[in-house]
């Protein structure tokens, strides 16, 4: 198959983050699908490191009613 | 010398003298408990819950920042938090380094902030300088990208890693609106004329127009073709991740 593969890349490598911060709600939900839950590493190509501090964020986040554990298509 | 973030929401019900009064109260009770020296207190903004909290669909959040000297009493200043009613959630966290100090005036109105103005709060946040740095970066991303956020955020995505291509796409629909607007007004123009024979010089121009307007509707085929062309070309690599997937 002649596909043209989309290049996967850490986006916080990208960016230089080294820090995540659990209020950057902006952030964190890129990271995250429609229904709230955590993309997966192999989706969204972050390296391992920042995915486990991306993943700490959001479940603070989570804990403080900044982000959804949960959230049904319309709201 | 510990950091600590404490991060809580108070009824949103409440006035700015009431939230005074518990931002004193707690103030007294974390510096009695955890011998700290306050470094930030502020409202960091009403905003809506993610979900619903005792049935409050808003808080106010409150921003604390704190150089502790003791942190045994840690399970006091919880249960402190957990006990007050006014308080519907919180959140300590431990920092690394200290917060910086927040000099910029406290953001007094208690309206629910959009999304840039919890941008620009996140900015002035921000507790190292690298952090900031890619929380500005973040933040300009935004604005750039805010205009079309709204539609598909995975277009977004696809046009800032192939910009061309949708500048192509979005000229190209233009043109072709464009060119059937054209299309039916000298049809319109052409039926007048058959009607009243004395605007003939009117018609000729008109028929001028008219015969332009093919040439146009080439171009408008052959573009529309790319167009086809340039969603299945994106749509392989979406089967690729499909793929993935499964």
């Amino acid at each position: 198959m002649a596909f043209v593969s989309r290049r996967k890349f850490c986006y916080f490598k990208e960016n230089g983050i080294t820090e995540i911060d659990y209020k950057d709600v902006k952030l964190l939900k890129r990271f995250t699908t429609e229904q709230g839950k955590i993309m997966p590493r192999r989706v969204t190509g972050t390296s391992a490191k920042m995915h486990r501090k991306m993943v700490r964020a959001i479940k603070r986040a989570r804990s403080i009613a900044l982000m959804p554990f949960t959230s049904e298509a319309g709201d | 010398m510990k950091y600590y973030e404490i991060l809580y929401i108070v009824n949103p019900n409440f006035e700015q003298p009431r939230i005074d009064e518990i931002k004193k109260e707690v103030a007294g009770e974390v510096t009695k408990l955890m011998s700290a020296e306050i470094i930030n207190h502020r409202i960091f903004g009403k905003k809506r819950l993610a979900y619903q909290i005792e049935k409050h669909k808003y808080g106010i959040y409150m921003l604390l920042h704190l150089d502790a000297k003791d942190s045994t009493k840690l399970i006091e200043v919880n249960s402190f938090f957990r006990l007050n009613k006014a308080i519907i959630r919180h959140l300590v966290v431990r920092l690394d380094q200290r917060p910086e100090e927040d000099l910029t005036p406290e953001a007094s109105n208690l309206n629910v902030g959009t999304a840039r103005e919890v941008g620009s709060a996140l900015k002035k946040e921000a507790e190292a300088p690298v952090e900031e740095a890619a929380v500005k970066d973040v933040a300009e991303k935004a604005t750039e990208a805010s205009v079309e956020e709204t539609a598909v955020e995975t277009v977004v995505e696809e046009a800032t890693e192939a910009p061309d291509e949708e500048a192509v796409v979005k000229d190209v629909a233009e043109e072709a609106t464009e060119a059937s607007v054209e299309e039916t007004v000298v049809e319109t123009a052409v039926e007048e004329a058959t009607e009243t024979p004395d605007e003939e010089t009117v018609v000729e121009t008109v028929v001028e127009e008219a015969t332009e307007t093919p040439d146009e509707e080439t171009v408008v085929e052959t573009v529309s073709e790319e167009e086809n062309e340039e969603p299945a070309a994106e749509a392989e690599p979406a089967e690729k991740e499909t793929e993935d997937k499964s």
